[in-house]
């Protein structure tokens, strides 16, 4: 639990800081101007969750406290550190093989950062073999990327306010099978590049495929800043992790990883009843 | 826990106690459900496993009754030596054959086994065993092992069968100990008697051809060269005895002939007027000579001479005494002698002249009519005493003499027999050596064989009559009550023993075959990198529900299978109560 407390000191320190060391050398705010005004989403379409749904896709926001929350918090201390240390907003999300919560991971970080009121979210549902974000807000099959890829649908019209701070999310609309080529294509690259430009202080986090079993990542890991690994306990194995670290080493930095479903196999029944009650 | 392609690091090497507690905790079901399953095995095996009945007879090896100084048996061998054959033939598999047949042994096996299959599996559950006891040999004071018992147990499913079955092989062990001991001992018997006939037989011919041999040799045997030399020497003293006497006798009878000559043979008889009467034959001489005289002068017609001639023929005819020759002859010489020497003093026509030559005439006509006559001589018996006592004397000298020279020649023969013998002895010797010797040692080896037979045909009798060394039971096999297989504790604790080691091998196993990353520690070992953020497991609804549902499944399932296979227990196989003591019995808690 030291390593907890500390990140979380850390974490504090950092969003001490964070406003000032943040976007620099665009505007030349100071702190107490760091703070934009509240966004009311006008266009994009706002939707409201209810609790038991993100409970129910453990999605954080609808948690109080707890390990679970704090890890998040900790995750994006990190990973916004890193990111301004190097001037990135554009971060993708993977992990080796699947069903190892790249889709949480990816959806939990983007919660927290959105859950800090200088920073704006935009989270892409870039699994176009089988797009899985909007169901975490409990959404049935609606437009998305492949919409806009395939048939200039409007971005504006795509995107999506779940109602959780300045988060933003453009799902990944009906699941195609050339993916590589879809997400490689000029229009993708330009939409990367817009999306990338569009907010000084937006993250953009795409949701990728395994990054072991597709070539999306690797051929879409050029477009992003960095990448982050997710690996799950009891699961990912060692020659796995190596694999796909080996295989991104040239194209794009590894921002870090997530070691993720950390203590499954010793969790009791009382140990959930616990967690579900907080 | 998952190996690491980077060298290892002190994280690595160092497993803590926390690691370890993890790694159970994760694997606990796999665990658990291994340990489950061998021990539920196990205890199956336990319960369901049917009981073997052992049921073991013992016998004791006793000692001869007679001590063994007295009788000695000619069955040596050791005892369990003796065990063991006795355990060949027993086991061989025409008996075993016979009582499988009998008590219907392995009935299920022999419907589809070979004979052979079945006799083996009778011999494994067979089971002989020595019982040995640390004793000090008398004779070399060392402490050896010596076999005084053995047992015979057999085991089977039934026990009154394993019993049945222990008693039979019993009584053949019993029954051939004795049949082999007394054949045994009768085979020692009969062959030390057929050796002894050979011998007997050997001995006879020898002593034929001794006898032939002896008759051969003639008293030339070897062994009688002392007494033939003891002879020889004694016949030569005899023989000097004989030429001693011969030559005693010899001049004794010279002596004799002398006396004798001069005594005559008749006493002159002396008549009254002292003149001497003469006796027949002198009468007869002094006739003759007279009438020699008378025949000169007178002629033949001369009454005197007639009268004389007639005297004579009567006195011849009395004393049997012809003319002797010789006298005439040495009258007619002596007349001759007379005439020659008167012829040359008074010539030729002397009367006396004539006379003589008359009675020279006459007397060579006498001794022409002697010589004519037949020479019959008649002896005239002696009448002087002396005369006859020396010629007795002198019979008797030549008589022995006689005997003597007989002897003397009988006594050279011998002698010469005797020389003879010795000479040939060495000749003869060797041949006879030979055979000699054969006698003697075939006689020795008689003799040795006939006491040894003896002793066979006592120790035969020993044996015969069950006064040997014997087995006797001295435990009958019983009914055994208790199952001598399977210990069933020991089988449960072992599936304790089992199951727990199986369960923590089987989570062994499974977590060194996982390599997949269990802590941050791994992810920095691998990527340099602490993990930017632990994410613990967060559960829903969903997972809270699932879990306790599969516990609940689990449960009600494991309750559910332990009543279902209680219930068919209790109603198909055994009731549960029956189960419960037979369990107790089982295990020895009763």
């Amino acid at each position: 639990m030291d390593r907890i407390r500390t990140a979380l000191k850390l974490y504090k320190d950092l969003k001490d800081t964070s406003s000032t060391s943040s976007r620099g050398e665009g505007t030349k705010r100071t702190a107490s101007h760091s703070v934009p005004p509240p966004i009311t989403y006008t266009r994009t379409r706002s939707l409201h969750i209810p609790v038991s749904v993100l409970r129910g896709h453990r999605v954080m926001a609808s948690y109080q406290k707890g390990p679970f929350v704090d890890a998040y918090k900790i995750l994006r201390t990190q990973v916004t550190h890193r990111l301004r240390e190097n001037g990135w907003n554009v971060l993708g999300v993977t992990s080796p093989g699947y069903g190892e919560g790249k889709t949480l991971t990816a959806v939990n970080l983007a919660v927290s950062l959105a859950m800090e009121t200088t920073q704006t979210v935009l989270l892409v549902d870039s699994d176009l073999q089988d797009p899985s974000v909007h169901k975490v807000f409990g959404l049935q099959d609606c437009l998305g990327l492949a919409d806009y890829l395939l048939d200039d649908q409007p971005v504006e019209d795509l995107l999506l306010h779940p109602g959780i701070g300045r988060f933003v999310l453009l799902p990944g609309g009906r699941a195609i099978s050339n993916s590589t080529e879809i997400l490689t294509s000029p229009k993708m690259v330009a939409l990367v590049e817009e999306l990338k430009h569009r907010y000084p202080s937006r993250v953009v986090i795409f949701d990728l495929p395994p990054l072991l079993h597709t070539a999306d990542v690797l051929a879409f890991a050029p477009y992003t800043d960095a990448l982050l690994m997710v690996v799950e306990e009891g699961r990912t194995t060692a020659d796995e992790l190596q694999r796909a670290l080996g295989l991104v080493k040239n194209s794009r930095p590894v921002l870090g990883t997530v070691l993720n479903k950390a203590g499954r196999s010793s969790l009791t029944l009382a140990d959930m009843k616990a967690m579900l009650s907080q | 826990m998952a190996s690491t392609h980077i060298p290892a690091q002190a994280s690595e090497q160092a497993k803590s106690l926390k690691d370890y507690v993890a790694s159970f905790h994760r694997r606990r079901k796999l665990m658990v459900s291994t340990s489950v399953g061998l021990l539920s095995v196990t205890l199956a095996l336990a319960f369901l496993w049917p009981p073997t009945y052992k049921s073991t007879a013992t016998i004791l090896i006793e000692e001869q009754e007679i001590p063994s100084d007295l009788v000695r048996s000619t069955i040596t061998s050791y005892a369990d030596q003796r065990i063991e054959i006795i355990k060949q033939q027993v086991m061989s598999r025409t008996t075993l054959w016979k009582v499988v047949e009998q008590f219907n042994l392995y009935e299920d096996l022999r419907r589809n086994s070979p004979a052979e299959e079945i006799v083996r599996r009778f011999v494994k559950d067979i089971e002989v065993e020595v019982i040995s006891a640390d004793v000090v040999d008398k004779r070399t004071q060392h402490a050896t092992k010596a076999t005084i018992a053995f047992t015979v147990a057999y085991q089977n499913r039934s026990p009154e069968l394993a019993q049945k079955v222990a008693n039979e092989l019993t009584s053949l062990f019993l029954g051939e100990n004795l049949k082999s001991r007394e054949r045994q001992a009768q085979e020692a018997s009969s062959f030390l008697q057929q050796e002894a006939d050979n011998l007997a037989r050997h001995i006879g011919e020898i002593d034929e051809k001794i006898a032939s041999f002896k008759q051969r040799a003639s008293g030339a045997l070897p062994e009688l060269t002392p007494l033939n030399q003891q002879l020889m020497n004694q016949a030569e003293r005899e023989l000097m005895d004989v030429d001693q006497q011969m030559r005693s006798l010899e001049e004794r009878k010279t002596y004799l002939e002398g006396e004798l000559a001069t005594i005559k043979p008749n006493t002159p008889i002396v008549s009254v007027t002292g003149e001497r009467i003469l006796d027949s034959a002198d009468r007869l001489r002094a006739l003759r000579a007279e009438y020699a005289g008378a025949a000169a002068n007178l002629s033949s017609d001369h009454p005197d001479i007639i009268k004389m001639k007639q005297e004579m023929d009567a006195l011849e005819k009395e004393t049997g005494q012809l003319p002797d020759e010789a006298e005439t002859i040495k009258r007619l010489t002596d007349a001759r002698a007379v005439l020659a020497a008167d012829l040359e003093r008074l010539g030729q026509e002397h009367p006396d002249i004539i006379q003589l030559r008359r009675k020279v005439a006459g007397l060579e006509e006498e001794v022409q009519r002697v010589k004519a006559g037949p020479s019959r001589k008649t002896e005239l018996r002696p009448e002087n005493p002396a005369y006859i006592n020396l010629q007795a004397q002198l019979n008797s000298a030549t008589a022995s003499l006689e005997a003597l020279r007989k002897t003397r020649v009988d006594l050279k023969r011998r002698l010469q027999e005797y020389a003879t013998r010795l000479e040939r002895a060495p000749e003869i010797e060797p041949e006879y050596l030979v055979l000699t010797r054969d006698r003697d040692t075939s006689g020795q080896k008689y003799q040795d064989i006939r006491s040894r037979l003896l002793e066979a045909k006592v120790s035969e009798g020993l044996e015969v009559q069950r006064k040997g060394e014997r087995f006797s039971l001295i435990d009958p096999p019983s009914l055994p009550e208790k199952p001598f297989k399977p210990n069933r504790l020991a089988i449960v604790l072992l599936g304790f023993i089992l199951a727990v080691g199986g369960g923590i091998g089987a989570g062994a196993t499974a977590e060194s075959l996982d390599h997949s990353i269990r802590t941050p520690e791994q992810i920095v070992a691998l990527t340099q990198h602490f993990p930017l953020a632990v994410v613990p497991f967060m559960p829903n609804e969903g997972d809270f529900s699932r879990v306790r549902l599969r516990r609940r499944i689990f449960q009600s399932a494991g309750i559910g299978a332990v009543a279902t296979i209680l219930l068919f227990l209790h109603v198909f196989v055994v009731p549960l109560d029956v189960l419960w003591f037979t369990a107790l019995r089982r295990f020895g808690m009763e």
